[in-house]
């Protein structure tokens, strides 16, 4: 066994940046924007040609205009839906992996809790949104709680898909080294689930947002999802449209943000 | 031809003595399945020589894997016993390094840090292990690899790392389980030598399960073939070849009258009841 061979050139990887400039240009990106772009013209001309008045149908340039003109307004409203859609998704994420842990750790914990888990689930849970008002009161508590509600289950899935899918041959050379349990944790399984729970969390941050804004369609003074009944209330199309907007660009943002973390984490534990 | 067959030693014989590093004694290991008893192993007794180097034929399916889980203490017998060093097996044997058909490395941790594994799942790792672990590095020759991931090796390398892993906690005794089926033939020639050598410096009794009779005359002092349905030991060759191996070994007219002996005891099952 003589192996004199050099080390094999991992595949090379290129510094992030350039990575994401290459992506800007790749086809996989450009075309979706064209096909985007190609929407947007055509709905603008639709609203320009047949004369559709701003109260159905506000045309792109119109929301633009609208967007423009109140947007210091409207991120005083984004404030506290961004804040308790963060608030939500990051206690979904702490409640959900441990409840995951607890579930895959302990076989009573697992026949005691996950099918009810599941089958909390199976309620339409838009439907018990007033519930969490009543018995939260109309402040930030109901619509966070309700945001979590809604947004741990993917957690708690993707995390023991994550946690069982270890190599049993693994876990039988832990138990063969005479390893404690929660070192196989700390050590094997956890590190093995980062990324199944990385997919997990990537449903509860658009969740987390949801549950805000349905949270916030029921009482709020204040947030974007109030502001679009509000708008709505009034007449006011383009104003909708234009929270709308800012909205979409807030859960991208948070969406990414998790994407980022992701790319970290699978640097680390990827494969 | 100097073969010795070893009659199978009957279940009642006086408890295993100290010169064994391995005894078995009437083992049976019965699995409870939805449709009934599955028996892996019917009857296995057998003992092996401390320094030895034992290799395990046979068909798959015949509870060779069970065996050596049941060895390792990974899996309890039915009934019977098995000791090492003349302690019966009740638990997981820390003593035993383990190889598998899969390197089953963390692809998160380095190559070394791969090898450390057993240690750094139990205890602190001092100074001490990890100048182990670099020699250890050093003798499967993957020294100037130490620093990278599982997936920029191959398959052989791979499971170069398993065999440093397995050697780090310098175990008594070595247990293989296929642990070069999933390479390519070349490869695996090249991994048999590796572990000859490997074996040479350091003498360990190993149990080494595989399906392949020439890698199991190549490697071992010993060989014992098991049948399938009754599951037990129905043959025990010792393998006359000197040490150190050399790949000319098997141009020995001795290794193939071997090899087709030992080929045709697994192809003609004993009699069923």
């Amino acid at each position: 066994m003589t192996d004199t061979r050099e080390p094999p050139t991992p595949p090379a990887r290129r510094p992030l940046v350039l990575q994401l400039a290459a992506l800007l240009y790749s086809r996989a990106v450009v075309l979706p924007l064209v096909t985007a772009a190609a929407v947007i013209a055509a709905w603008e001309a639709v609203v320009r040609i047949r004369h559709i008045p701003d109260v159905l149908l506000p045309a792109p340039s119109a929301v633009a205009m609208r967007l423009a003109e109140t947007l210091p307004f409207l991120l005083q409203h984004a404030v506290p839906t961004t804040l308790e859609t963060i608030a939500g998704f990051a206690i979904s994420a702490v409640l959900g992996i441990g409840l995951a842990v607890l579930v895959s750790a302990s076989r009573f914990a697992r026949e005691a809790l996950y099918p009810n888990i599941v089958f909390f689930q199976l309620i339409p849970k838009i439907a018990l949104a007033p519930l969490f008002i009543v018995w939260l009161g109309i402040g930030s508590s109901s619509r966070v709680t309700f945001s979590v509600f809604i947004s741990f289950f993917p957690v708690v899935v993707a995390t023991l898909t994550g946690l069982v899918s270890v190599d049993r041959e693994l876990l039988r050379l832990c138990r063969a080294v005479g390893a404690k349990g929660w070192k196989i944790y700390t050590q094997v399984r956890f590190p093995a689930a980062v990324p199944h729970i990385f997919s997990g969390l990537k449903i509860a941050i658009t969740f987390a947002m949801i549950g805000v804004i349905v949270g916030e369609f029921i009482t709020a003074q204040a947030g974007l999802g109030y502001m679009i009944l509000f708008a709505a209330s009034q007449a006011e199309m383009a104003l909708i449209f234009a929270s709308i907007v800012l909205l979409c660009v807030i859960g991208l943002a948070l969406y990414a943000l998790v994407v980022v973390a992701e790319a970290f984490a699978l640097k680390r534990y990827g494969a | 031809m100097s073969r010795v067959i070893v009659e199978p030693e009957l279940p009642f014989e006086p408890p295993a003595n100290e010169f064994h590093a391995i005894t078995a004694r009437a083992v049976q290991k019965v699995y409870w399945t939805a449709s009934g008893p599955v028996e892996a192993v019917a009857e296995a007794n057998f003992e092996i020589d401390s320094g030895d180097f034992v290799a395990v034929l046979g068909p798959s399916g015949c509870g060779k894997s069970t065996l050596m889980l049941m060895v390792a203490g990974l899996e309890p017998t039915t009934s019977g016993v098995i000791t090492l060093d003349g302690q019966p097996v009740t638990g997981p044997q820390t003593t035993a390094g383990m190889m598998f058909q899969d390197p089953t490395l963390l692809p998160w941790r380095s190559v070394l840090d791969n090898v450390l594994f057993p240690v750094s799942m139990c205890r602190p790792i001092m100074p001490d292990d990890r100048k182990r672990a670099e020699h250890l590095l050093h003798m499967v020759d993957l020294w100037q690899f130490r620093d990278k991931r599982p997936r920029e090796l191959s398959g052989g390398m791979r499971q170069r790392v398993a065999l440093a892993r397995a050697l780090i906690n310098d175990p008594s005794i070595l247990l293989m389980d296929e642990p070069f089926s999933a390479l390519d033939a070349i490869t695996r020639d090249e991994m048999g030598l590796a572990l000859a050598s490997i074996w040479d410096s350091t003498h360990k009794t190993a149990i080494f399960i595989t399906h392949s009779i020439r890698e199991a005359i190549f490697l071992s002092d010993r060989v014992l073939v098991m049948g399938r349905r009754p599951s037990t030991i129905i043959e025990d060759i010792r393998v006359p070849f000197p040490r150190p191996r050399k790949p000319s070994v098997e141009a020995d007219p001795a290794f193939n009258e071997l090899y087709l002996y030992l080929k045709a005891s697994i192809v003609h099952k004993p009699v069923v009841q």
